[in-house]
């Protein structure tokens, strides 16, 4: 009852959303950034996520890749904005600016730690929102049990240093806006198949948890 | 009887003596007495009226009885004895007093009386003898003569009774004293004529009393009452102008003090206390007008470089502002003002404009201080007690300057370009920044004496920025080993005390000599080599280590031992780090390549095989190998033997894969190091010609110079004569290179060396050298210009010996591929006809034996074929590790099907007779494409080439627009000229042409799907190139538009070398994670924020209410507490 409950919350968050992006159906978009991390590695994760999001779900999604730069008008067409990379992410002033106003004003970031990124990323959150911290989530979190059921929170999927997976969040008036993923990489479970050579089961587990982030950031 | 007379006379004046002392005795002693019972008289009744507040006729009964008593004793005690002792009221009786002198003094006894009776009887006609009456009396004289009869009387009494006396007047004194009542009572009895009223049965104590206040001040209201305390107290008050007084009942506290608080008072009023009809002192409180500040408007204006927009407080007088900042007070008062300052706890003042009720003023943040406000009215009443503010003069903090790279000192590329990357930050912004630079160390000409400047642009408002900047150095004309110290100054904004400035650390740029490069990249290849070798050596013992693990592990038992266990441990280590080795090797060269390339110093075939080689290295440490290592540690875990002795043989294959690549690396690494060299000695030859023909116009134009000039020019010969030497060095070292491989062409080679040995080179430059110090210049350019021709033909020479070398490897290694191929075609179709013949066998055919030996026979052909290929791919690239597996797949399938034969399996057989076709016809193939690709002249990744050639091209084309931008500017003074207007259109027209071509190019890159960073890169490099185009376009020459040409040229050649670049990150090993249980993060807790929000509009609240600056920390105080869960509901 709980999944067809927010089975049906999907659909309609969806079609909610699908009019702001002038395009019919829910796109994630890929964070461009300076600093020399690879924002572009593994550009097969969006899509392969949004279609299985597509297969499983009611949502209406346009599994193109699509990448913005934090100066480009078009972010603030897409609720989602997903950022990864393996190193350095840095921020303007400007773009500082920008991305402070994209998720004060709804707009929902999920980043993801490619091995390497998380020195940087907090420094660079850190300038965006002075005031406050990331902060881990516990289990019992919604985000973690929405139609797909994560008990122990973060699922581990790569491997990384072996530390214990992490999930840490940004909240604004209560409302997740930035997640953030550390010693986990779900988005590396996402790319093909062969990319990483993930068995099936972890690719799942992925692929699930990436949905529960997507539903998560629409629905609250 | 004169005689009895004179005795008698005598003892008696003796005896009244002591009847006198007697009197005095008595009248002291009754003096006390009387005065002891006069005080106690009038304490007693004192106390008695005390208690009874008696009438006053009783109190004068009291009084006339304390009279008596006290009179009747004092008269009868001292007043009568001292008039006796002044014979007044006396009956004096010698005898007794003889008596008592007798009694006292034994001596005397009754003489002293018996001769008094004698006497005394003579008087009453008695007939005692004259003579005897003498006798007596002499006898008795002469026995008292010396004595004293008063001094019977012993006064030491009087002072030992005075301290009672003492004692009685102090105990009084000190009940008269703190008994207020006795003395009240006392006073009654003394006044007894008088009536008195019974005191109330309390008191009250009233504060503040009278008192005067400032209007609007709540007045506080204490009554204390002494006494008996009734239960009811009221407060009575009276406004001015009220008639009657209103009753307010009074509530005492715990200290028993009833209390009143009148907020706010604006009138003067009476009060008093009361209870049961008693009442207290009627007091007046007067209200004093006295000022109130009743707004207070703040305006904080920063000084204008901190760009900071005005301050406005309201109600809130602490300031915390930037030195220099103005500080606008406006204020309203309760009052109509006379003056008003503002007074600062150093005791200056700033004098505010006064205007009715307002007053208005301002004053400069310059220190840390305190300040009052000060009012006066118009009646001089000034406010009460006003409120110190604080002042908090912040300053503006220093700029910071870091060089993000380069952090250390650097060689300066073919490029003439150095990417500086400065980080900068200030608290409010920048005036300008200023790179410094001079040239510190040369060979040829003076080192500078004083930094040059330049000023980079940056945007001066943001104060945290990574500023970009490619410095151009052509403009400098360095030539090799010049060094260029470099710093960078930071100025602020700060415009109150002078721009403030931080300079980063200096560091230096050095011209790398040819010779310096080329030698560095020899070093590295040679050491490259030696590592490749030694590892080669490792790897071999290795080898033999492992074959002696495995044979051990051969025997016949369930589990490997702790030792056996440790040595598989030990020699899967040493694997792994001769693989790192190997992986360390492979970063040096590439390094090395890069910088050679970056140098323009290699040619794209080497640079192509350098990059061949790359591949090389990565398929040494490949994946099969990783996963092989991880195989066995994982199995090592489970010390069983057959699977570990399974994985051991599994890594003895990957290990003498590994051997043979590290072998076959080594022997393309020493001829990519023949043609490499081949590549510098061109390189040096036209370098030598190059600075030659320089030098000889130079000397051409010398004959006007002076002594030390032409010594200028002399070393610059030396140092080409130094050229030509390490040329011949390094023609002899090409020589030895090519003698260790086959194939090479030594002759030529020598024929060269030998021609440059006849040319003399060296010497003739050295002449050409002494000929420029003794000014036979011409003389001098005659053997210039030899050079010149020697090295152009030189130049040219091993250019047309490397063109040949080249067409003869790739012919020889055609011919041998070919040769390979029509083999590997000729087993294939031998294998198919064995295959047809095996389809038709049965288990019980007589034809197995035949075909069996007809499969060993194509198995030993496919062995011969092998090692032609092995040994092929030891001087070519064209020769894959795919090939080679496809033939080690025929291999093993042939080696299955001879087991079918065996078996009698004729199905089994066949089938591996297939596969092994299979993958000879596959081997065929991918030999037939590569022989294909090395006729249209390409070798392996050739696509890459043609795009880092094409990216070449176009980074020296955007190198040469920047250069023309650049002088373009320069030569600019105010508005272009028509000329510079055309010139420009002219830069734009070819800048848009790059950028077409760019875009061409990132297409093509796109569909080849060749380095798949690129396109992404090449696409924004194309934009950045159109905003370009549209500024020049535009007439828009500037800074700005240089830095950015600049930047376009970093990221082209930056693509250019990511090409190359070994993609470490889509090699980084994936490893998928274990879940492991932990415990889950503490719960979240949200409503924080919300509580800090609700304590700043509390605070702010307050702030707008006025509250007083202590109950604001009160507020602010309870709240923090809420916050911390410190009070509980």
């Amino acid at each position: 009852m709980k999944k067809l409950t927010l089975i049906i919350l999907s659909t309609i968050i969806t079609y909610s959303f699908s009019f702001a992006q002038n395009e019919g159906a829910f796109r994630i978009a890929r964070l461009q950034y300076e600093g020399g991390g690879d924002w572009y590695n593994g550009q097969t994760e969006e899509p392969n996520l949004l279609d299985f999001i597509k297969a499983n779900t009611n949502m209406k999604v346009n599994d193109d890749f699509v990448s913005f730069n934090i100066n480009s008008d078009a972010i603030f067409s897409y609720p989602f904005l997903f950022m990864t990379g393996h190193g350095n992410v840095a921020f303007t002033s400007d773009e500082v600016e920008r991305l402070r106003k994209y998720l004060e004003n709804g707009g929902f970031l999920y980043a993801d730690d490619d091995y390497g990124m998380d020195a940087s990323f907090r420094i660079e959150m850190k300038k965006i929102f002075p005031n406050k911290d990331l902060v881990e989530l516990p289990f019992n979190y919604g985000l973690y049990h929405d139609l797909y059921d994560f008990p122990n929170g973060v699922p581990k999927i790569e491997k990384h240093n072996g530390k214990p997976p992490q999930g840490f969040g940004i909240f604004i008036k209560g409302r997740l806006a930035v997640y953030y993923t550390y010693e986990s990489n779900p988005s590396d479970g996402w790319d093909d198949p062969d990319v990483h050579g993930f068995d099936k089961d972890k690719r799942l587990e992925a692929l699930k948890f990436g949905t529960d982030i997507v539903i998560w950031a629409l629905s609250n | 009887m004169n005689s009895q007379s004179n005795y008698f006379k005598e003892i008696i004046t003796k005896l009244e003596r002591l009847v006198k002392r007697e009197y005095l005795f008595s009248a002291v002693l009754g003096a006390q007495i009387s005065i002891i019972v006069g005080v106690a008289t009038f304490a007693i009744f004192s106390l008695i009226e005390m208690i009874w507040h008696f009438p006053s006729i009783v109190r004068t009964v009291l009084f006339f009885l304390f009279l008596v008593i006290f009179g009747g004793a004092f008269a009868y005690l001292f007043l009568l004895k001292l008039l006796k002792y002044f014979h007044l009221f006396r009956n004096t009786d010698y005898f007794n007093t003889a008596k008592k002198a007798g009694k006292h003094f034994p001596d005397i006894k009754d003489d002293l009386v018996n001769a008094m009776q004698i006497v005394s009887e003579q008087n009453e006609g008695r007939i005692y003898s004259q003579d005897l009456i003498d006798a007596s009396f002499q006898n008795i004289y002469n026995k008292t003569r010396e004595t004293k009869f008063e001094s019977i009387i012993d006064f030491s009494i009087v002072k030992k009774r005075l301290i009672y006396v003492a004692f009685a007047l102090l105990v009084s004194s000190a009940l008269f004293i703190m008994i207020p009542s006795i003395r009240e009572a006392s006073f009654r009895i003394i006044n007894f004529n008088r009536e008195f009223i019974a005191p109330p049965k309390f008191t009250f104590l009233v504060t503040p009393g009278d008192s005067e206040i400032t209007k609007g001040e709540n007045v506080s209201i204490l009554v204390k009452v002494s006494g008996k305390i009734p239960p009811k107290v009221f407060l009575a008050i009276k406004e001015k102008d009220q008639t009657n007084f209103q009753n307010q009942q009074l509530y005492a506290d715990s200290n028993g003090v009833f209390k009143y608080v009148m907020p706010a008072v604006r009138r003067p009023f009476k009060y008093y206390a009361m209870a049961e009809k008693i009442k207290s002192q009627e007091y007046s409180i007067n209200v004093i007008d006295r000022p109130i500040i009743k707004t207070l408007d703040i305006t904080i204006i920063s000084p204008g470089y901190s760009k900071i927009a005005p301050v406005k407080q309201k109600d809130n007088g602490d300031i915390t502002a930037l030195h220099g900042s103005y500080v606008y007070l406006s204020i309203s008062s309760t009052n109509a003002l006379k003056n008003a300052y503002v007074e600062f706890d150093d005791s200056s003042q700033s004098k505010l404009v006064v205007d009715g009720f307002s007053a208005n003023g301002r004053f400069i943040v310059n220190k840390d201080n305190n300040y009052k406000i000060i009012l006066m009215d118009q009646n001089n009443n000034q406010n009460l007690s006003p409120i110190s503010y604080n002042i908090k003069s912040l300053d503006d903090a220093y700029p910071t300057i870091s060089i993000l790279s380069p952090d250390k000192d650097v060689l300066l590329n073919n490029d003439n370009r150095l990417p500086l990357d400065v980080k900068i930050s200030d608290d409010y912004g920048f005036t300008k920044l200023l790179l410094h630079y001079m040239l510190s160390s040369s060979k040829t000409e003076k080192p500078g004496k004083e930094y040059k400047s330049v000023e980079i642009s940056i945007n001066k408002s943001q104060t945290e920025q990574e500023v970009n900047y490619i410095w151009n150095l052509s403009s400098l004309n360095l030539s090799s080993d010049n060094i260029v110290t470099y710093y960078l100054e930071i100025f602020d904004n700060d415009n109150v005390s002078g721009p403030k400035s931080t300079k980063s650390p200096s560091y230096t740029i050095k011209v790398p000599s040819l010779n310096e490069l080329l030698t560095k990249a020899d070093k590295t290849q040679n050491e490259s080599e030696q590592n490749l070798s030694k590892t080669l050596k490792e790897a071999k013992d290795l080898k033999q280590k492992m074959d002696d693990i495995s044979q051990e592990l051969k025997q016949d038992k369930k589990d490997i031992s702790w030792q056996e266990k440790q040595k598989v441990q030990q020699a899967a280590d040493q694997f792994k780090k001769l693989q790192d080795k190997i992986n360390d090797v492979a970063k040096n060269l590439e390094k090395m390549q890069q910088n050679l390339q970056q140098n323009n110093l290699i040619s794209k075939e080497t640079l192509q095989k350098y990059m061949e080689l790359q591949k090389l290295f990565d398929q040494i440490a490949n994946d099969e190998l990783k996963k092989a290592m991880e195989k066995l540690q994982d199995i090592l875990q489970n010390m069983n033997r057959k699977q570990t002795q399974e994985a051991m043989e599994n890594m003895k294959f990957n290990e003498e894969q590994f051997k043979n690549s590290i072998e076959r690396t080594m022997n393309l690494l020493k001829k990519i190091q023949i043609e490499q060299k081949m590549d510098e000695l061109v390189k040096r030859a036209d370098q030598i010609n190059k600075d030659q023909n320089q030098l000889s116009s130079e000397t051409k134009n010398s004959s006007q110079l002076n002594a030390e000039q032409k010594n200028q020019l002399s070393k610059k010969q030396d140092e080409i004569s130094q050229g030509l030497q390490d040329m011949s060095k390094q023609l002899d070292e090409l020589s030895k290179k090519m003698n260790e491989l086959k194939d090479m062409p030594k002759e030529q080679l020598a024929k060269l060396q030998d021609q440059f040995n006849q040319q003399q080179n060296s010497k003739t430059s050295q002449q050409a050298s002494q000929d420029i110090k003794e000014s036979n210049l011409q003389q001098a350019e005659q053997n210039q210009s030899q050079i010149s021709k020697n090295m152009s033909q030189m130049k040219d020479q091993m250019q047309q010996l490397q063109q040949s070398m080249a067409q003869q490897n790739q012919m020889q290694n055609f011919k041998n591929m070919m040769k390979i191929t029509n083999n590997i075609l000729t087993l294939s179709k031998d294998q198919e006809q064995l295959q047809k013949q095996t389809e038709n066998m049965n288990s019980n055919s007589s034809s197995f034996d035949k075909n069996a030996r007809e499969q060993k026979e194509i198995q030993n052909n496919l062995d011969k074929v092998m090692r032609e290929m092995t040994s092929l791919s030891q001087k070519s690239f064209s020769i894959t590790p795919e090939m080679g597996k496809s033939l080690g797949d025929a291999q093993n399938e042939m080696k299955q099907s001879m087991q079918g034969m065996q078996n009698r399996n004729p199905n089994q057989s066949s089938n591996s007779q297939g596969k092994a076709m299979a993958s000879l016809n596959e081997a065929a193939e991918m030999m037939k494409n590569s022989m294909e690709s090395m006729m249209k002249g390409g070798g392996q990744g050739s696509g890459m080439m043609s795009l880092m050639q094409q990216l070449q091209q176009m980074s020296g084309q955007q190198m040469s627009l920047n250069n023309l931008t650049q002088m373009l500017q320069k030569s600019m003074s105010g508005n272009l000229t028509l000329q510079q207007q055309a010139e420009l259109k002219r830069i734009a027209q070819q800048q848009e042409m790059l950028r077409k071509s760019l875009e061409q190019l990132n297409k093509e890159a796109q569909k080849s799907g060749e380095a798949k960073k690129i396109p992404g890169d090449l696409n924004d490099i194309a934009n950045k190139m159109q905003e370009i185009v549209k500024n020049l376009n535009s007439d828009n020459i500037n800074e700005k538009i240089v830095q950015q040409q600049e930047h376009i040229l970093s990221r082209l050649l930056d693509a250019q070398r990511s090409i190359n670049e070994r993609d470490y990150e889509n090699k980084r090993e994936s490893i998928a994670g274990k879940d492991e249980a932990r415990k889950s993060p503490a719960e979240l807790n949200l409503s924080s924020e919300k509580d800090i929000n609700k304590i700043k509009d509390e605070l702010d609240k307050a702030a707008r209410e006025g509250y007083k600056k202590d109950y604001e920390n009160l507020i602010k105080k309870y709240y923090d507490s809420l916050q911390k869960g410190n009070i509980k509901n």
